[in-house]
Formats: structure tokens, C-alpha cells, sequence
């Protein structure tokens, strides 16, 4: 193999190598949301309730506690699990429950989702239960207009106590 | 696994033969896939050193700066980031092949475990390092990466925080962000360092350079990549917007759309298992070496040959425990790193086959499976059948080409483990027993299943490494070839070329 064939294959080397680098480094290309669509995005903790409410004890109950165990009242430390629900024009999108964390499950729930749904008017609803009660603790429905592309954040505020939509 | 491991090695030798011919065997990429991969880091530091001068590590800036990097300044800062961005993903394939290569070359097993084993969370620390990069410019393609790895880590339930919180309000913190720049700029690349060093601890002439020409070709062909399809950001993120279209790196960033279609569960369960299969690679199933060698206390005279050659560092110098004057220090192995290859019998300066007939050879260092004693042996049997006015004795590596073509009534060959086993004084003990002429042979130049075998006895021949050759040896009477598994019919043509220019 003469020098010039040699260096004329060295650089079809390179060049199929630096091919290889530029290719990959940018396709194939994802695509992760249609162009027709938005994103609910779904992230927050919340310490849910109590499975038990606290009761007093009685005379008795404190006299069988050693001394230094002797409270006044009894906590369950264990919470309920938490459940969501998302629905779009009246029909579920997404439904996620989650149990709270911990040995004795008494911290909180970290609640995380995603989803995609179709861009455009909607009537959003989301609802949330974090008692051991029967139906939902909260609810925020709403009429949403959704850019395709667009990324709804829900969120809910401790302090108030309601879904926060960003 | 060995099916694997040989469709893998002739698809390595075919291909390292068509590049031995474009590059030469001293600079045939493939032979350097570990020193290209040092080299690609440092045209990464560089690169990254001055990208990080007009950088502006704050979420609120950082895309503008990324921005005036490529469009602005394109002529330097914006082919810097490109370099960057191209060298990093050039190094993911060189790792990439220098790992299959090594599993191919079955250069992963017995005492050779822990270069593998430690390199598998190199590799790790590499992708880590790309993942935290593509962050900083905080485009779109950054956002998609900061809540994947997000999702990815609140997935594992030991986190007490959940990470994706610091994106809900609509920005990400500056402390955050910062967090970030200091992984990518301080935390992953102090630990790559390390693990780095971890890696080729056990091995000594440790070649972090690959040849000058191989490098600038290198470097070259990315900074022509550079101009040509200079790196682009992604529109700035904005957490009020999904990303779309994503030009994913997917030398890095394969993880992501895996998490998108299978959840982070998944995800870690696969990565976590394939790492944790690969790591267990020199176990599957484990491999019996040879016993490593064992110093002759007696005959060791201390002269540091097999300690300076050594490729694996499994010899050493110590101070003498046989209270010998005039010689301080004993050679001493550690069987843990020592891979019987014989090259530390090939560098004593005692490994002399000129003695008396019938005498058992001893040495300084010697071979358990293979005795200085017992390659005498063989080398005179060799040249007992030879016949004929043009004979040959080949002394040829196991790894190399297969011998056995080659023997005829003139032609006899001794197979060693390593053509670095070879003390010059047997080729010359050859020759004046009989052999008309001597052939050195075995794995293809650059490419020693034990790294340095062939450069060894060629640097011993020549005389620029002890123990020399003597000068009385005439070196047209010798042959060196260089021929691997597949390469049986060029050695058999430049053995009847040599035959027929040189001895006849």
C-alpha cells in the first residue's frame, strides 16, 4: 500500500470516526411530547392523617406503662396512604396511590406523576384523599386551556391546604 | 461466553489487520484505545478550562453564556465548547471498544481481574461526568436531563429529600445549580481521577500517551468536526414548558428515554444489573492461571531485570533476607499480580542456557510450568530432528500464530507463553548448536496478550535493554515476525522469504 493511499484511508478513518461522534451525539432525535400535547407534572410531600386519632388513657392503662412511659395519651403514629385522582372532562387520565414512608409508615408522602394529555380546553379535576375516610379529602376542578407543550405544574400548599396549579 | 468472547476476537483481528495496513502496527488506533482515551480527557480539560472562563455558573445566565460562547465568540470559545462536547462523546467510544477489546482478547480473567473489575465504575463516573455537562447549559435539553435524574434519584427510597421539589417553582435555585457546576466541575472529575489511577495500579509502563501522529490525527479530525457541525444548545429551559424534540446525546443520555418508557424502577434495575453482570465478567466462569513465578534465592544475584520489566508490577526489589554480601537486594513476587507470562525470566541476567549438558538448569526467577531447565530441554530436542542445509528453529509465542504450519524436517519450533521469555543467549545457543537460522515470533506488533513481551526482546536484540544480545551473534542468521492468531500465512511467507535470502 503506497503513503498517499495509506493517508487518504487514514482520513476516511477519521472521518467515519468523527461520523460516528457527530451522529450520535444528536440523532436519532426523541421526541418526548407530540407536538399536539401538554404535560401535568405532579410533585409534592404531604404528611397525610392519622390512621388512629390520639385517646386518653385511663387510670389502668397508665398503671400497666413502666413510669417513664406513663403519657396521658395514646398516638398511633401511623398515617393513612394517600390516593390521587386526575380526571379530564368527567373521565379519569390517572389515578396513583402512594403509602407513607417510614418504619412505623408516619412520614410523608413524597407525591410524584406525570402524564400527557391532549393540548386544548379542558375541565380539569383533581382530587385527593389523606384520611382513611371514604371519598376525597380535596378537590380543585377547573376549566384549563392547554398550549400544546405546555408543562402544568400541581402542587399543594400546607399552609391553605389547596392544589396550586403553575 | 467463549463463542462470544472468539466471534468477538476475530471480528477485532480482521479489523485490527485492515488498520495495520492504513496505520501501521505502532499506530493502529486499536492498539491504543487506553491512551486515546487519556488523551480525549485532556483535550476535555483544556477545553473545559477555558469554557469555564466565560461561563456563568447561575441559572439565570448560564444559557446566555453558553449562548455568547457559540454564536458570539464562535472563533474560540464556541470550537472549544464543540471540542469539549465532541472529545467527550469520542471517549465514551474508545472506553466502550477498549472494554469489549479486552473481554475479546480474554484479557479480563485470572490475576488480571482488577483492571476490569475497577473499570467498570470508571466508566460509570465517565457517563456521570457527561450528564452533569449537558446540565450546565440549561436549555431545553437540560431541563429533560435535571427532572429525569431527578425522577431517577427520588425514585431510590434512601433519598430523604426529593430532588424534582427544587424545580417547582417554576426555576431552579442558584445553590442548586451550583451544586451541579461543582460535581461536573470538581466532585466527578477528582473521582474519575482517582478511579483512574485505580484502575491501572496493577499494571507498570503504564502508556497514557498514544503515538504523537495518532494524537494529532485525533485531534485534528475533532476540531475539523468542530468547524464544520459546530455544538448547539436547545432553546433556554423553561419549566413551564415541556421539552419537544430533543437532540439527545445518546452517548450519555441513553438513560433517560428508558426511564420515559419503562420508569426509573426499570431503570435502575437494568443498569444496576448489567453493571453488576459486567463486574462479575472475570468470574464467568473464573480462570485458572498458571502458578506465578518463584524466585531462586541462591541464584538471584539482585540485578533488577525482572522488576524493571515486569508488565503487571508483580516483581519487586527488596532488601535480601539471605544475608548475601555484595548483592543487597532479592527479587521477590507478589502472586496476586503475576500472570506467568516468563517475562521476568526472559530480563535475567542468570538465564543462561550455556552450561553444562546434563546439569539441570538453575535461575534466579523461574517458571514453575515452564523451567529455564525445561526450555534447554526443549530447544535441544528441537535441534536434535532438525535436517537439511537451510534449518530453522522457531521460538514462537502461544498467542501469536499458529506453529504448528510450520514444522517440517527443517523447520522446529518451541513454544513459549510469551515470545518475552526469550533470554537473547538461547537465540544465540540456537545458532551454534546447529540451527542455520533463528525465527522470533508471536503476537502481532503492539498488541502482546501480556502488553510488552514483543517490544522486550526486540529492545534486548537490539541492545537499548539488558540483558543484551551478544555482539558476536549474527543478526541476519535471525528473523523477528510478528504475526497473530490469523496471521499464519504471512509468517509462513516472510520464514520461506528469510530462508531464501538469508540462508541460502
Amino acid at each position: 500500500m503506497n503513503s498517499a493511499f495509506r493517508y487518504l484511508m487514514q482520513g476516511v478513518f477519521y472521518a467515519a470516526f468523527c461520523g460516528v461522534v457527530y451522529y450520535f451525539s444528536t440523532s436519532p432525535r426523541y421526541q418526548y411530547l407530540d407536538a399536539d400535547k401538554s404535560e401535568i407534572m405532579v410533585a409534592f410531600k404531604h404528611p397525610t392523617k392519622r390512621k388512629e386519632v390520639c385517646h386518653e388513657r385511663t387510670a389502668e392503662e397508665l398503671q400497666k406503662l413502666p413510669p417513664n412511659m406513663r403519657r396521658p395519651q395514646d398516638c398511633p403514629r401511623e398515617r393513612a396512604d394517600l390516593s390521587i385522582r386526575f380526571s379530564l372532562d368527567g373521565k379519569e387520565v390517572a389515578n396513583k396511590s402512594f403509602v407513607s414512608p417510614g418504619i412505623h409508615r408516619d412520614g410523608s408522602v413524597f407525591v410524584y406523576a406525570k402524564f400527557f394529555i391532549p393540548a386544548g380546553e379542558h375541565r380539569f379535576k383533581v382530587e385527593m384523599r389523606d384520611s382513611v375516610q371514604e371519598g376525597y379529602d380535596f378537590t380543585l376542578e377547573q376549566p384549563i386551556t392547554f398550549k400544546p407543550g405546555q408543562m402544568l405544574l400541581v402542587s399543594f400548599d400546607e399552609n391553605t391546604d389547596k392544589f396550586t396549579l403553575k | 461466553m467463549e463463542i462470544l468472547r472468539s466471534t468477538c476476537n476475530r471480528l477485532f483481528l480482521l479489523l485490527e489487520k485492515q488498520l495495520n495496513l492504513i496505520f501501521g502496527n505502532k499506530n493502529n488506533p486499536l492498539y491504543h484505545l487506553g491512551s486515546l482515551s487519556f488523551f480525549f480527557f485532556w483535550v476535555i480539560l483544556v477545553s473545559g478550562i477555558y469554557i469555564f472562563i466565560p461561563f456563568e455558573t447561575s441559572v439565570a445566565n448560564a444559557y446566555q453564556s453558553v449562548e455568547y460562547m457559540t454564536h458570539q465568540q464562535w472563533w474560540l470559545a464556541g470550537i472549544m465548547r464543540s471540542l469539549h462536547r465532541y472529545a467527550s462523546d469520542a471517549v465514551v467510544i474508545t472506553i466502550f471498544l477498549h472494554l469489549v477489546r479486552e473481554f475479546a482478547r480474554d484479557r479480563y480473567r485470572g490475576v488480571r481481574w482488577f483492571s476490569w473489575f475497577t473499570g467498570i465504575p470508571t466508566l460509570w463516573l465517565v457517563v456521570l461526568l457527561g450528564v452533569s455537562g449537558y446540565w450546565l447549559v440549561w436549555d431545553m435539553l437540560a431541563q429533560y436531563v435535571a427532572l429525569g435524574t431527578a425522577e431517577l434519584v427520588d425514585w431510590l427510597p434512601v433519598i430523604p429529600s426529593s430532588m424534582i421539589l427544587n424545580f417547582l417553582d417554576g426555576q431552579v435555585s442558584d445553590r442548586f445549580f451550583t451544586l451541579m457546576a461543582f460535581l461536573h466541575l470538581l466532585g466527578i472529575p477528582v473521582a474519575l481521577v482517582f478511579m483512574t489511577w485505580t484502575h491501572v495500579s496493577r499494571i507498570s509502563h503504564v502508556n497514557i500517551m498514544p503515538p504523537r501522529i495518532l494524537a494529532i490525527g485525533s485531534f485534528v479530525a475533532l476540531l475539523l468536526l468542530s468547524l464544520l457541525k459546530p455544538a448547539i444548545s436547545h432553546e433556554a429551559a423553561d419549566l413551564t414548558k415541556a421539552p419537544m424534540t430533543l437532540h439527545i446525546d445518546w452517548f450519555y443520555l441513553n438513560i433517560y428515554p428508558f426511564i420515559d418508557r419503562f420508569g426509573p424502577g426499570w431503570a435502575w434495575a437494568f443498569s444496576g444489573g448489567v453493571t453488576l453482570l459486567f463486574m462479575l465478567f472475570p468470574w464467568l466462569p473464573p480462570r485458572k492461571d498458571p502458578p506465578p513465578a518463584v524466585v531462586v534465592l541462591p541464584d538471584c544475584t539482585g540485578c533488577g531485570g525482572c522488576a524493571r520489566d515486569c508488565p503487571f508490577g508483580a516483581a519487586s526489589m527488596q532488601p535480601r533476607s539471605d544475608g548475601r554480601r555484595n548483592t543487597p537486594f532479592q527479587s521477590v513476587i507478589d502472586p496476586s499480580l503475576c500472570t506467568a507470562c516468563g517475562i521476568c525470566l526472559g530480563a535475567c541476567t542468570t538465564s543462561n542456557p550455556f552450561r553444562r549438558t546434563g546439569e539441570t538448569l538453575t535461575v534466579g526467577i523461574d517458571m514453575p510450568e515452564y523451567t529455564l531447565d525445561h526450555m534447554r530441554q526443549e530447544t535441544d530436542r528441537a535441534l536434535q530432528g532438525l535436517t537439511g542445509e537451510r534449518s530453522l528453529l522457531v521460538f514462537g509465542c502461544q498467542r501469536g500464530a499458529d506453529l504448528e504450519q510450520l514444522r517440517a524436517s527443517d523447520t522446529a519450533v518451541v513454544r513459549l507463553p510469551c515470545a518475552g521469555m526469550i533470554h537473547p543467549s538461547f537465540l544465540d545457543y540456537a545458532l551454534r548448536k546447529g540451527a542455520k537460522g533463528v525465527v522470533v515470533t508471536g503476537c502481532r506488533e503492539g498488541d502482546c496478550y501480556f502488553r510488552l513481551g514483543n517490544r522486550l526482546i526486540e529492545e534486548r536484540m537490539d541492545g537499548t535493554r539488558e540483558p543484551h544480545m551478544h555482539k558476536r551473534v549474527d543478526r541476519e542468521r535471525i528473523l523477528v515476525v510478528w504475526a497473530g492468531s490469523g496471521d499464519e500465512a504471512l509468517l509462513k511467507g516472510k520464514v520461506a522469504a528469510f530462508r531464501q535470502e538469508k540462508l541460502g
